[in-house]
């Protein structure tokens, strides 16, 4: 999968990509402190199967690197490529937010 | 070693053995720290067996992009690999529809006749078609085999062949033994009326459905993920998708109104059928096909857009 590609999977705030990447924003984790924090900051328990399928996809992407393994497990960071397209979708999330969030004002301006 | 982690070493065995190498180990500590010695939910049961199926269709290059694939030529290359196994897919459930819809015209009066037999000729021309189009890309892809033969060397080569030789061997064993049984039997007997031959049929076709699996698994898994294509073979191969995606439209439409008119004109025809006792016309094997088919033609659609989207990006480069 290309960075494009991949990219454009995280255009979807409940993708679990983006929500990997949000979380290894904050710093190196392993899988099982990467569901606890997605869980405390989206709301939003990821299933085994899903989560290492999304490990699998950034991992291959370039997105996120392993780092070495510490009692089995292996803690997993955002590389340069990851930041970047975290940043781009970020920056799109927040136009589109700021565009919702002023257009709704508008409305319950107007009902008033 | 507990029956939880037993049991988890056995979903794992859902995954690829090199993803199994790289991500296992990990991927227990995850469950043992989630779970603990609490059984795992049927979500997560169900989470972990699809994710490890679809990490064995990446693998073989049937969903989802090749593993470590990068840029414009993976992805036409990945593209026109899903469709070589949307067209696996769906040429299982033809066959099988082909033995479901065998005599369909004793059981339809002359003046019913007409649109089902337009509509299985033009499954049947379609499937010529579709005979020549693999027969296109195995022209194409050829100078591509020989080039990872010589880098791959005859005895690796064959080894990686092994299980579909072997697979090949047994169903044409099989089939003899079929054909030999069948030689000493009436049209009667052949045709529902000896249970033991049913059953020995229904043995034969499991038989060959594993076979065209295996031997797909080795061609496709093994072989045609190391092809390496020229950007001109690459856009030829794309052409070819779209035209082989097209002819599984073609038979999927015409499947439909031949079931349509059969159901409407005769739909006795389906409650003869070994497994599908209705009257509606809505068999459970047809039923079984028909959504096969669809699968097939879905993984196809997805794979020829996938391809023509790297052969245009290969061309604008």
């Amino acid at each position: 999968m290309t960075t494009d590609a991949a990219t454009h999977r995280l255009r979807r705030p409940n993708d679990p990509s983006l929500l990997i990447l949000t979380s290894l924003a904050d710093g190196p984790k392993h899988g099982y402190a990467l569901a606890r924090d997605i869980a405390a900051f989206a709301g939003v328990t990821l299933s085994p199967g899903t989560l290492y399928g999304a490990i699998t996809r950034l991992e291959e992407s370039g997105l996120i690197t392993a780092e070495p393994e510490v009692e089995r497990r292996r803690p997993y960071s955002i590389t340069a490529d990851g930041a970047a397209a975290l940043s781009t979708v970020v920056s799109e999330m927040t136009r589109l937010a700021q565009v919702g969030s002023t257009r709704l004002h508008g409305l319950t301006w107007r009902s008033a | 070693m507990t029956r939880r982690a037993r049991r988890a070493r056995l979903v794992t065995w859902s995954y690829p053995s090199s993803w199994r190498a790289r991500y296992g180990e990990e991927l227990l500590c995850l469950l043992e720290d989630t779970y603990g010695e609490h059984p795992m939910s049927p979500r997560a049961w169900a989470s972990l067996v699809g994710a490890g199926l679809t990490q064995r269709g990446r693998a073989a290059g049937a969903v989802g992009g090749l593993t470590g694939a990068n840029g414009a030529h993976d992805r036409a290359r990945a593209g026109t690999l899903s469709v070589w196994w949307a067209w696996v897919v769906f040429g299982l459930a033809g066959s099988a529809f082909a033995k479901f819809s065998e005599h369909w015209d004793r059981v339809t009066r002359p003046a019913n006749r007409a649109v089902p037999s337009t509509a299985m000729s033009v499954m049947q021309g379609a499937a010529v078609v579709g005979a020549l189009v693999w027969l296109a890309v195995a022209v194409v892809s050829w100078r591509a085999l020989a080039r990872v033969a010589r880098r791959m060397g005859r005895a690796r080569m064959l080894r990686l062949l092994r299980p579909a030789l072997v697979a090949v061997a047994v169903v044409l064993s099989s089939t003899g033994v079929l054909v030999e049984v069948a030689h000493h039997l009436s049209a009667g007997q052949r045709n529902g009326a000896s249970a033991w031959y049913g059953a020995g049929f229904l043995a034969w076709a499991t038989v060959c459905s594993v076979g065209v699996v295996v031997t797909s698994g080795a061609v496709l898994g093994r072989i045609a993920l190391r092809l390496e294509y020229s950007r001109r073979e690459l856009r030829i191969l794309a052409g070819l998708d779209v035209a082989a995606m097209s002819v599984m439209g073609v038979i999927v439409v015409s499947m439909i109104v031949w079931w349509a008119s059969i159901a409407g004109a005769a739909s006795r025809f389906f409650t003869t059928t070994a497994l599908g006792a209705t009257r509606t016309g809505a068999s459970i094997p047809m039923v079984l096909c028909a959504l096969t088919m669809a699968a097939g033609l879905a993984l196809a659609t997805w794979g020829t857009r996938r391809a023509l989207h790297g052969a245009r990006s290969l061309a604008r480069a």
